[in-house]
């Protein structure tokens, strides 16, 4: 063959293939062709070839991103430039730094993490809104280009706050069964159909007490909607076979997600019944001691007060007349003391001071009160009456009442200055009536518990005579008559007490 | 379709058969649609036509590029025909499959039309 033949020969060749290309193209069966660049080769395809790829990656909920190793974008998808808040044009030519607002290091971390296999979080800031962002990067290593790599952006601003609310969420959580814990108390949390449900470490204790959660149980059924109820003492017995008494209260916890719950707290109360059963029976004991007591001595006062009384009548001296008046004086103030412990006892055994109402006038009773105590004590009365000052009272009580308070003011007051009685009459359904003394003031702290039995109001030791019931049976007698008794007392007005009877006290013996 | 180098062996005959008549390469870019198109087209072909003595090396171009050199490749995909010698180029999809026979030298080419 000669050079001319294997000319034309490789001639056709070139030109068949030439023809093949022209055809193929025209045909449309290539869509990629091979462009030489200096001494390297790149591939470009057409468009369509890799529109399932562009739809798949514009279509992605994810940000997607090609980047240069310069950290220049190449490349972003829809999602990411909605994520950075700018424009497709605006985001690709820009550097990665600028686009997500981070300094350059976070960049360099972010390609390097492609190597790594790793995924970098952090926060994207566009204008006013801040993601978290998780990125995930891969480096597409190209032989004789630089390499470029890949970016898939994830949204996890709301995988995070969740995160964040469920860490905040546990962290009450524990903050609560930590105060929860610490309670002196037991509590349960159960729902109506017996489900328990939370209970916390005083209640751990009590789960095998025999009775404590089939109570708890039965709280929680019959709790109603709203509100608490009346709370309940139970007996339970511990594992150990000793019994303790508890108090439980209960209560409706309402929330969206669950259906009504019942919260009941049980509280040890087992030494606190222990006592209070004590105290009930010491006081009950003492106030029998006192009312046997007080009767008892009754009958042989009576009998000294008849021999004293024959004594003075057939004594042939002064000075046995003398005596036996000492016999009687000690005598009627002993009578007066027993009284007044049998008063005590009758209105602490529940048996009320009783009442036998008349029609009174007070000015008598006053009268009566001032000139016994002006005979036996040097004293100075000042009366002033305004209005009406009668009423429906027990005659003999009011004495007392009026007795005690002026002997008290006698007692206790300056000895220069006048007592002064007040009677204001003027309302139509009440009388007020004040009895003031000047001098030392009650002591404050004495003041709130002056109404107390046994408490002696006031500091002074002479002439009190008494055994501190004096008030306390006055305030009995008040209130009895429905009435009120209050004290004020201070330097600048002396000590003053007042007491409001109403006119008509409820009627009839009362008790 | 990818391995390391950026090309598969994909043959029918056992590796260890030592003749292959037909060795035959195919230059695709990456996967896009006419490249798999080709090698489904010519994978069937061969079955048909040449089963048990040929080999299909698969280049894809979009990881090797500079593999383009060798064989002067401009479009994607171009199929080559190594062997038997003279060595011969079909350029496109073979969608065609007469065209695509007659480009291997499977057929004898007809009249030309026109």
């Amino acid at each position: 063959m000669s050079s001319a033949d294997v000319e034309i020969a490789n001639l056709r060749r070139k030109l068949s293939e030439a023809d093949e290309l022209l055809r193929a193209i025209h045909d449309g069966e290539v869509d990629a062709f091979v462009l030489r660049h200096h001494d390297s080769y790149r591939v470009h395809t057409l468009q369509g070839a890799d529109s399932a790829y562009r739809m798949l990656v514009e279509g992605m909920r994810q940000g997607a991103a090609t980047i240069a190793g310069d950290g220049t974008i190449l490349y972003a998808n829809r999602r990411l430039c909605e994520m950075v808040g700018a424009a497709p044009e605006a985001v690709v030519g820009q550097s990665l730094d600028q686009c997500f607002g981070c300094d350059r290091a976070t960049v360099d971390e972010i390609l390097r993490s492609g190597t790594e296999g790793k995924s970098v979080e952090f926060v994207i800031r566009a204008g006013q809104q801040s993601i978290v962002a998780s990125i995930s990067t891969c480096a597409l290593e190209v032989e004789g280009r630089a390499p470029v790599f890949c970016l898939v952006v994830s949204d996890v601003s709301d995988k995070r706050a969740a995160e964040k609310r469920q860490e905040v969420l546990a962290e009450e959580r524990a903050e609560l069964s930590g105060i929860f814990s610490k309670l002196p108390f037991a509590v349960f949390v159960a729902d109506s159909r017996g489900g328990i449900y939370y209970v916390n470490a005083m209640g751990e204790k009590l789960t095998t007490s025999e009775g404590m959660l089939d109570k708890v149980r039965s709280f929680a059924s019959e709790l109603a909607a709203d509100g608490p109820r009346d709370p309940e003492e139970i007996e339970v017995k511990h594992g150990d076979g000793s019994t303790g008494c508890y108090r439980l209260y209960a209560n409706a916890v309402r929330t969206t997600l669950q259906p009504t719950r019942a919260v009941v707290v049980a509280m040890d109360v087992t030494h606190e019944r222990e006592s209070r059963k004590r105290r009930e029976r010491d006081d009950q004991l003492r106030e029998t001691f006192v009312a046997i007591l007080g009767h008892d001595l009754r009958t042989p006062l009576g009998a000294i007060q008849t021999a004293g009384d024959l004594l003075k009548r057939r004594a042939r001296t002064p000075e046995d007349a003398k005596m036996a008046d000492i016999i009687l004086r000690a005598t009627h103030h002993m009578k007066g003391l027993t009284d007044d412990m049998l008063d005590l006892a009758s209105s602490r055994l529940g048996e009320g001071i009783r009442l036998f109402p008349v029609d009174v006038d007070l000015a008598t009773l006053i009268a009566t009160v001032t000139e016994e105590l002006a005979s036996s004590r040097a004293a100075d009365f000042s009366v002033e009456t305004l209005g009406a000052i009668d009423g429906h009272w027990d005659p003999g009580r009011m004495t007392q009442v009026l007795s005690n308070l002026l002997s008290n003011a006698v007692s206790y007051g300056a000895p220069s200055r006048p007592i002064s009685i007040r009677i204001d009459g003027r309302a139509a359904e009440e009388v007020t009536i004040e009895v003031n003394n000047q001098g030392e003031p009650i002591a404050a702290d004495v003041l709130p518990v002056l109404f107390d039995p046994f408490r002696r109001g006031r500091a002074s030791a002479e002439n009190k005579g008494g055994i501190g019931l004096g008030l306390y049976i006055a305030e009995q007698i008040v209130s009895a008559h429905g009435g009120t008794i209050q004290v004020q007392s201070n330097w600048e007005q002396g000590t003053t007490f007042t007491l409001r009877l109403p006119r008509s006290s409820a009627g009839g013996p009362r008790g | 379709m990818t391995s390391r180098n950026g090309r598969k062996k994909d043959s029918s005959s056992k590796e260890s058969t030592p003749k292959v008549e037909w060795d035959l390469r195919l230059y695709v870019a990456g996967q896009s649609r006419k490249s798999l198109t080709a090698l489904a087209n010519l994978k069937k072909l061969c079955e048909e036509y040449l089963a048990g003595k040929y080999r299909i090396e698969v280049v894809d171009l979009l990881q090797t590029p500079q593999l383009a050199a060798g064989d002067q490749i401009l479009a994607i995909p171009t199929l080559v025909r190594k062997l038997p010698a003279p060595m011969k180029k079909i350029i496109g999809d073979l969608s065609n499959e007469e065209r695509a026979l007659v480009g291997l030298d499977l057929r004898p080419a007809k009249e030309k039309q026109g």
